[in-house]
């Protein structure tokens, strides 16, 4: 029996966007990531790169995928090795980089997610989940990548964890310029940090566009069993009960200047009376 | 990569034989395969073949599966088939050099690539038409005299069926850990013998620390549920013997008699 992992999905990625990447278990998402630096090869279509096509004969794999970094879901059970710095220096060290080179860009992706100059002789083992995955994304960040990509880095993270980690890609984003997709599958969190959104369902890319666009689309989304951010659905409330809002506002701070605009508004209506 | 691995190599399908109680299975492969080591006549080989036959009709798996299991003995087969073939002595058909081959050893190679043969074929038989739970449920079972022996039976039978069922998963995880090794730019096809096996640790490492994990969570969540080993537990289907079992011992026993007495004609 052959089913189709994924179908009609073609879209571009600009640089120094940050794009969210969203869908129901079993939509696509994980496939599709694997695709975009060669680790499975598309049976008709293909992946491009810089305007290269890496599936061409001859394209150099492991070059790309310094390039185009990934991230794989729960990517702390990968360490093996006998300390943290040592761990991190695994990619460079596979790009061919001398040693010094290779710490001095460790150091550096360490120092970029935030783990304490404490942690780097300690075995990966015994340090805390949380740092764990600060690691392993940083084993990733030293190929010094230009697109960023990663699978659920929240995934199991306590509220503190998920937000030092997705503050952390947005500076890296804003800062360093880097591009980056997020697989979520937090509504807020990519109306909060992504300015594209792919939507998969079944194997098809359903939207590409703004947060603001996709969500507008919030009963669509929820037949594909996603939902919008709250704050779309207390726009959506609010402007049955006849208050009008900005029915595309998805985070809590669009809500507030939304809200405030509309006190505003009023106390200057009342004035002119 | 890795998922064309295939172990335990169950073949489902609506038999007779698929049905049969699992000591049952057990103990007629045991039967078949004792009787064709105490056979050395032509006639004796043609009933192992008739049986033989018979049961793979039965199971309905097909011929193609039960080969495949063959392939792994190929190397052992053409040992003893050419030293038997070159080494015993006898009436010379023909010779080259010091290689000599008599009407004995021809003899002697064929009924031992036939033996060796049907007792690969027998024996998938029993594996290919039972899972590997029901196939160490039997032998729990059928072992459980060991039991007054101080053998822990039911600890081994545990042990046997999860690591059966661990199989499936840890290939997964090692594919996932190969692919997140990769995507750092490890590279685990070129290179020499040496740097292959180097390139195994960031591999291996991960993967024995993950089944180590999930070893230490099973056991925790069979605690938490009061696993206690095999002292007074039950079993929600109780393994128990019903008509096509008894048909099935007839049968076997039949066929192993006919073979005993094949020892006492005259050939």
């Amino acid at each position: 029996m052959e089913s189709c992992a994924l179908k009609d999905v073609s879209f571009e990625i600009d640089d120094g966007m940050f794009v969210g990447l969203i869908g129901h278990t079993g939509s696509g998402k994980s496939t599709l990531i694997q695709h975009l630096n060669g680790l499975i090869r598309p049976t008709s279509g293909t992946v491009y790169f810089n305007g290269e096509d890496i599936f061409a004969p001859g394209y150099d794999l492991r070059a790309l995928r310094s390039k185009v970094g990934l991230v794989f879901q729960y990517p702390e059970y990968q360490l093996f090795e006998q300390d943290v710095l040592t761990d991190v220096k695994f990619g460079p060290k596979n790009m061919g980089l001398t040693d010094e080179e290779a710490e001095k860009r460790a150091r550096e992706a360490l120092g970029l997610v935030g783990v304490d100059e404490k942690l780097l002789k300690r075995s990966p083992f015994e340090i805390s989940g949380g740092q764990k995955r600060r690691v392993a994304i940083a084993g990733v960040l030293a190929m010094q990548p230009s697109l960023l990509i990663l699978d659920e880095p929240t995934a199991g993270l306590d509220p503190r964890g998920r937000d030092e980690i997705l503050e952390c890609l947005d500076r890296l984003h804003r800062e360093k310029g880097l591009t980056i997709l997020l697989v979520s599958h937090s509504m807020e969190d990519v109306a909060r940090y992504a300015d594209r959104l792919l939507v998969m369902d079944q194997s098809r890319l359903c939207f590409f566009d703004t947060p603001r666009e996709v969500f507008r689309h919030y009963k669509e989304l929820e037949r594909m069993g996603l939902s919008a951010p709250q704050i779309t659905y207390l726009a959506a409330e609010l402007r049955r009960e006849g208050i009008l809002v900005d029915e595309s506002m998805s985070t809590v701070e669009e809500a507030r200047t939304e809200i405030l605009k509309l006190f505003n508004d009023e106390d200057q209506d009342q004035n002119s009376i | 990569m890795l998922r064309d691995i295939t172990i335990g190599q169950y073949y489902p399908a609506p038999s007779p034989l698929h049905r049969l109680d699992p000591r049952t299975k057990l103990a007629g492969t045991m039967l078949y395969l004792l009787s064709l080591f105490m056979t050395d006549s032509l006639v004796g080989y043609g009933i192992a073949t008739v049986f033989l036959f018979t049961v793979i009709k039965i199971s309905r798996v097909p011929f193609r599966f039960m080969v495949r299991g063959l392939k792994a003995i190929m190397l052992l087969l053409a040992l003893s088939v050419s030293f038997n073939l070159f080494l015993t002595p006898g009436r010379e058909i023909f010779r080259i050099g010091f290689i000599c081959v008599t009407y004995e050893g021809l003899f002697t190679a064929l009924f031992m690539a036939v033996r060796l043969i049907y007792l690969v074929l027998g024996s998938s038989i029993m594996t290919l038409t039972t899972t590997p739970n029901a196939l160490t449920d039997g032998l729990e079972k059928s072992m459980g005299f060991m039991k007054r022996f101080g053998v822990p039976v039911h600890e081994i039978a545990m042990m046997m069926s999860i690591a059966l069922r661990f199989i499936p998963i840890l290939v997964e995880e090692t594919d996932k850990i190969m692919k997140a090794q990769t995507a750092r730019g490890a590279d685990f096809e070129s290179g020499g013998l040496i740097q292959k096996a180097k390139a195994m640790v960031p591999l291996l490492v991960p993967l024995f620390i993950s089944a180590f994990r999930r070893a230490l969570d099973l056991s925790m969540a069979m605690e938490a549920r009061c696993y206690h080993g095999g002292e007074g537990r039950t079993k929600m289907r109780p393994l128990r013997y019903g008509r096509n079992d008894v048909r099935a011992y007839m049968v076997v026993l039949l066929y192993f008699t006919a073979m005993l007495l094949t020892n006492l004609l005259p050939v």
